[in-house]
């Protein structure tokens, strides 16, 4: 009797492990360099577009973000009381609004660069620690990336924590209190981030 | 038999629990809502977005400009001197907070930051010390009560002074009164000075955080939740920094 539990036991264990095994630091690692590597060389390249630009970082992060998961994480509670329709809609809304974010925040590059200073493990997830290099002698940033496997299997971006701030949260508390605010709807929410993204679409081929 | 059969159930239990526990990574998107949240509540939220509303306002038309211009037009080296001469100021009270904390070594720094900067640095003016193994650390009396255990309470968006907590609001207060700097230049008259030293001090923290506040302005849905989750998440992680692990 033990020793067949014992055998099964071994079996739980063996299964879980192969089916949420944590990505190794180095493939961690290499993963925020070649994802960095790729947006230096994308902002750097001469005669850009800044849809061109958009359109890049939005298959970078596709890739190496696990952008379904933080959808998810951000709405929280919110997630199980949206129908179906309204969780599609909302997938693909985030997913621009991300990309419309970073694409708004490396506008302005100039230069910075990124270092990996380390990587380790964190529960479920490992954590790489970067510093970002900025021009002119201003204070480095500390950024961490949290990566872990995601559900097909590869390792993949779940929060980006600027000097100790995580992106995820500051999102999920954000979308909990405007939904909260009008009235515990999901709609609200949808009709804000189609705003944004409508809005960011529209103004970046004018842009510059 | 009931006994045996009573085992087994047991063991079952114990069987189909770590495998539940097991597999929960398997669903991320739900285990991840279990993660520790540096939150913060907000029984206030109707008067302090009223607030918020007007701070934004200042900070839009005349804090952030007057900022930027601080930043951009006054030459680096003067800036470092300027922020050199109050950092210099607040040691007093910064060495009390430590005292408080019984961190012996922090005020030890403190204190000797102090004799350091404001004799061999001319009355503060450059930052000797810190390259005397002294480094600048700040802290407040917010800090000093996390440490005793005081939890930061619900949220206050202070006028001008923007994002607090009930404590650290409190903290404030506190470091201004006991402060023996403001208590000496009160004493002496220098009022306009000492306000002064504020206003640049404000200017150049200001300038500091324009990054982050022009970030969450130009991407947040709703900026006064996004800026209450960050001062949250920060301040928890910048405790977490000075007092370890366990403290908010």
């Amino acid at each position: 009797m033990l020793r067949r539990a014992g055998l099964v036991l071994a079996l739980v264990l063996g299964f879980s492990q192969a089916a949420c095994a944590t990505p190794s630091p180095d493939a961690a690692r290499s993963l925020v360099d070649g994802m960095a590597g790729e947006a230096i060389s994308t902002l750097s390249a001469p005669g850009r577009t800044d849809e061109q630009i958009r359109t890049k970082f939005h298959e970078i992060l596709a890739r190496n973000f696990d952008l379904p998961g933080i959808a998810r994480f951000v709405l929280g509670r919110y997630w199980r009381i949206a129908t179906p329709e309204q969780q599609t809609e909302y997938l693909k809304l985030f997913e621009n609004y991300i990309v419309g974010i970073y694409a708004n925040r490396f506008k302005n590059y100039s230069g910075e660069t990124v270092q990996v200073t380390g990587a380790k493990p964190d529960g479920d997830n490992v954590t790489v620690a970067s510093t970002i290099n900025l021009s002119g002698g201003a204070q480095p940033v500390l950024v961490e990336w949290k990566i872990g496997d995601s559900t097909d299997g590869a390792p993949r971006v779940n929060d980006v924590i600027i000097e100790q701030v995580s992106m995820s949260l500051t999102q999920r508390s954000e979308f909990a209190t405007l939904i909260q605010n009008n009235g515990g709807k999901v709609e609200a929410l949808l009709a804000q981030l189609r705003a944004k993204t409508g809005a960011a679409a529209a103004s970046s081929p004018a842009g510059n | 038999m009931i006994v045996s059969s009573l085992r087994k159930f047991g063991l079952l239990s114990v069987l189909a629990v770590s495998a539940l526990a097991l597999s929960g990574c398997a669903t991320r998107g739900d285990h991840k809502d279990s993660l520790s949240e540096d939150e913060i509540i907000d029984p206030l939220e109707g008067l302090n977005r009223a607030v918020f509303g007007i701070n934004e306002a200042v900070d839009i038309l005349y804090l952030g400009p007057a900022s930027t211009i601080y930043h951009e037009g006054v030459p680096d080296p003067i800036q470092d001197v300027v922020r050199n001469f109050f950092r210099n100021l607040e040691m007093p009270v910064i060495a009390m907070n430590k005292l408080l904390q019984g961190n012996v070594d922090g005020f030890g720094t403190a204190v000797g930051r102090f004799f350091v900067n404001s004799i061999a640095g001319v009355g503060g003016l450059a930052d000797v010390a810190s390259s005397a193994g002294l480094p600048y650390e700040d802290t407040d009396f917010g800090i000093t009560l996390a440490s005793w255990g005081v939890d930061p309470g619900f949220y206050v968006v202070l006028p001008l002074l923007g994002p607090s907590s009930a404590r650290d609001g409190i903290g404030k207060g506190v470091d201004w009164l006991a402060d023996p700097v403001r208590i000496v230049a009160y004493n002496n008259d220098l009022e306009a000075g000492m306000i002064a030293v504020s206003a640049l001090r404000l200017l150049d923290t200001r300038a500091g955080v324009d990054a982050a506040i022009q970030d969450t302005r130009t991407n947040s849905l709703d900026t006064y939740a996004a800026m209450r989750s960050l001062y949250a998440q920060h301040r928890a992680g910048y405790i977490r920094k000075q007092l370890g692990p366990g403290h908010r």
